[in-house]
C-alpha cells in the first residue's frame, strides 16, 4: 500500500501481471483446439494426469514462458543506453 | 486523442503534502500509505450500488440450477460450457470469440462516450477493493482513526483490529475462491467436499490461488495495480476526443485558487471558485490531484466530485466545479454549456459494430443446428473388392448430439449409382459424441479412381434436423487384370 513503487516492485509487477494476462489467453486459445487427455496420448511414455492437472500445467507453462518473455523486455528497456531523443528514466539513478 | 499528463507527486497541489503524508519531497518516497478520505455523494452511491449489482450476480449465480444442473458451468473436463439453457462445444469456440470481441468493443464504447466509466464502477479491481474498504472500515474504523491505529505502538486493541480485519478479508476470500472453482465444478459438490475434508487437491489449489489474487490485490496492492500493471490506463487516451465525458476540474471557474473568509466576493479578491481546500485531493485514492489536469492514475471514481460538490454547497458556490465534462466544453463555455454530443463518427462506428455482432451472433445462435457430423475415411485402405465383385469403402462416423435428449439418425448417400450403406444402429444420448463404423459399396461400374460423395444425417423425431458432410469414394483405376 505505498504510493511509489520502487523500481523493483514495478519490474515484478511489469514481469508477472502481462504475463498472466498474456497466459490466460493462450490457455484459452491453445485448449479451445486442443483436448487435454489427447494431448496426453501424443506424449512418447505415459502421464497418468486427469484433465484438469493437464489445464493447470498447461496456463502455468504458458505463464512461465510469457513471463520470461517479458522479464526479457523488461531487462532489455532498462539496459537500454539513454539518449537525448530517447529518455529512458532509471530510477535507480534518480 | 486526449493528452494525459504525467504528473509527478511532488509538483501535484499544495495541500498534499500535509493532508497526504506522501509530501513534495523525494520522488519515490517507499514508506506513505494512502489513506482516503471518505466522502458520500452521488457517485459513492452508484459505485457502491455497482458493488452490490456485481459481486451479488458473481456470488449469486454460481448457486443457480437450470434443468437439475447448474445454471453457469464451465465443465472444463467434458470440454462443455453450460449457459443456462445454451451448451456450448469446443467446436463453439466462434461464439467465445464474439463475445469477447463484443466485450472488447462495448468498453471502447463506453470509455468513448463516458471515460474510464469501467475503472470506476464495474473493474473487479475497483469492486474488490471497496468491498475490502468497506470491511476495513467497519473494523476500523475512518480514515483519522486508522492513521491513529497505524501511528500507534502494537497493544492489544490494535492487534485485535488487525487480526479482526484479517480475519475478515481471508474468509472473504476463501469464499471468493470458492465461488471462482464453483464456475468450473459444480459448487453444491464442491461445498460438500470441503466440509467433508476430501476437496481434490487441485481444487483446493485454485480455491486457495483465487482467494490469495483477492486477497493481495484487494487488501494491498489496491489502485497501485492501476498505476503501474493496467494495461488500458495507459491507452485510455487513445479512445477519449474532445467530446468524451471526463472527470475535469473546470480551470476557468476555478482559477486563481486561494483561501478566502466565510462570504467574501471572490471577484474582489480577484480569485476564482476553488478555495483550495485539497478536499478533492484527500478523497483520492490514487493521491493524484485532479486540478493538474486529466492524468492516467485517475481511475474515475468521482471521488473528488463529490467532494468539491459538498464543499460548494458549504460555502454556498454553484456545484460542478469539478464534474463530468467534455474537453470542448470546459475550452467554449459560453456556446452551448454542456454540449456533448453522443452521436459522432467515433460512437456510431463503434456502436455499428457492436450491433452488428450483436445480432448476427444472435441470429447464429437461434439457427444453431444441435448436430455435427465429421467423416474420417479409413486410412489403411482406399478401398477393398469385395467376393460378389462390389468396391468397399471405409469410414468413422463421428456424430456429435448438442441437444439435450437422446436422437437417432438416419444417414443418406448422394453422387453414387447403385450405393450401399452398412452402419450399426445411429444413436447417440443426449450431449454425447459417439463415433461409428461406416461400411459403402457400390458396384465397380460406379466409376473409376476417386468420386466426391455426399452424406447427409437427418435425425428420426419430431423437428428433423440435418447436416451435411462431403467426402470421396475411391474405385480401382482401370481395367481389371
Amino acid at each position: 500500500m505505498t504510493s511509489h513503487w520502487s523500481w523493483r516492485q514495478r519490474l515484478i509487477a511489469e514481469v508477472v501481471w502481462p504475463s498472466f494476462l498474456t497466459a490466460c489467453l493462450a490457455t484459452g486459445l491453445f485448449f479451445a483446439k486442443m483436448d487435454p487427455l489427447q494431448l496426453l496420448s501424443a506424449f512418447v511414455f505415459q502421464l497418468e494426469l486427469s484433465a484438469t492437472a493437464v489445464y493447470s500445467i498447461g496456463f502455468f507453462f504458458f505463464w512461465l514462458i510469457a513471463a520470461i518473455s517479458s522479464l526479457l523486455t523488461g531487462w532489455l528497456i532498462r539496459t537500454a543506453r539513454r539518449r537525448k531523443d530517447y529518455p529512458v528514466i532509471d530510477e535507480r539513478e534518480t | 486523442m486526449v493528452p494525459v499528463k504525467v504528473v509527478s507527486p511532488g509538483d501535484s497541489g499544495a495541500g498534499q503534502g500535509s493532508s497526504q503524508g506522501n509530501g513534495g519531497g523525494g520522488l519515490y518516497q517507499k514508506e506513505a500509505k494512502i489513506y482516503p478520505r471518505e466522502i458520500d455523494g452521488r457517485f459513492d452511491r452508484l459505485r457502491k450500488l455497482a458493488v452490490v449489482v456485481l459481486l451479488g450476480l458473481f456470488y449469486g449465480v454460481v448457486w443457480l440450477t437450470w434443468d437439475d444442473r447448474q445454471a453457469v458451468l464451465f465443465d472444463l473436463p467434458a470440454r462443455k460450457f453450460y449457459i443456462w439453457g445454451l451448451t456450448l462445444w469446443p467446436q463453439d469456440f466462434i461464439y467465445l470469440a464474439l463475445i469477447l470481441l463484443f466485450l472488447a468493443l462495448s468498453l471502447f464504447f463506453f470509455t468513448a462516450i463516458g471515460g474510464r466509466l469501467w475503472c470506476g464502477y464495474a473493474c473487479p479491481q475497483t469492486v474488490w477493493t471497496e468491498a475490502f474498504l468497506l470491511m476495513e472500515r467497519w473494523v476500523e474504523g475512518k480514515r483519522q482513526r486508522r492513521m491513529k491505529l497505524d501511528k500507534g505502538p502494537w497493544n492489544a486493541n490494535r492487534w485485535l483490529k488487525k487480526t479482526a480485519k484479517h480475519g475478515l478479508w481471508i474468509i472473504f476470500s476463501l469464499w471468493t475462491g470458492m465461488t471462482f472453482v464453483g464456475y468450473f465444478m459444480p459448487i453444491r459438490e464442491l461445498a460438500a467436499s470441503m466440509v467433508a475434508l476430501d476437496l481434490h487437491p487441485l481444487a483446493w489449489f485454485w480455491l486457495l490461488f483465487y482467494g490469495f489474487a483477492t486477497y493481495g490485490n484487494a487488501g494491498f496492492l489496491r489502485e497501485q495495480v492501476c498505476k503501474y500493471m493496467c494495461p488500458y490506463a495507459r491507452f485510455q487516451s487513445a479512445m477519449f476526443d474532445r467530446d468524451t465525458l471526463i472527470i475535469s476540474y473546470d480551470t476557468k471557474r476555478g482559477e486563481p485558487r486561494g483561501k478566502r473568509s466565510r462570504g467574501a466576493d471572490p471577484a474582489t479578491l480577484g480569485l476564482g471558485d476553488c478555495i483550495n481546500c485539497t478536499m478533492c485531493v484527500q478523497v483520492c485514492p490514487t493521491g493524484i490531484d485532479i486540478r493538474d489536469g486529466l492524468q492516467y492514475e485517475c481511475i474515475a471514481c468521482a471521488a473528488c466530485i463529490d467532494a468539491c460538490d459538498q464543499v460548494m454547497d458549504r460555502v454556498g458556490y454553484p456545484r460542478g466545479l469539478i464534474r463530468y465534462a467534455t474537453e470542448n466544453s470546459l475550452e467554449n463555455p459560453e456556446e452551448d454549456a454542456e454540449r456533448h454530443p453522443i452521436l459522432r463518427p467515433r460512437t456510431l462506428i463503434y456502436g455499428t459494430l457492436l450491433t452488428l455482432i450483436a445480432v448476427g451472433m444472435s441470429v447464429s445462435l437461434l439457427n444453431r443446428v444441435p448436430l455435427r457430423m465429421e467423416v474420417l475415411r479409413d486410412r489403411n485402405a482406399l478401398y477393398r473388392e469385395l467376393a460378389d465383385g462390389r468396391i468397399e469403402n471405409v469410414y468413422t462416423l463421428k456424430v456429435i448430439n448438442m441437444s439435450d435428449q437422446p436422437q437417432t439418425y438416419a444417414l443418406t448417400v448422394r453422387g453414387l449409382e447403385d450405393v450401399s450403406l452398412e452402419t450399426p444402429e445411429l444413436r447417440v444420448p443426449a450431449g454425447q459424441a459417439e463415433a461409428f463404423p461406416l461400411r459403402l459399396q457400390a458396384p465397380r461400374a460406379a466409376g473409376a479412381g476417386s468420386r466426391p460423395i455426399d452424406l447427409t444425417l437427418t435425425s428420426t423425431g419430431d423437428n428433423p434436423i440435418e447436416v451435411q458432410r462431403d467426402s470421396r469414394f475411391f474405385l480401382p483405376i482401370g481395367s481389371r487384370l
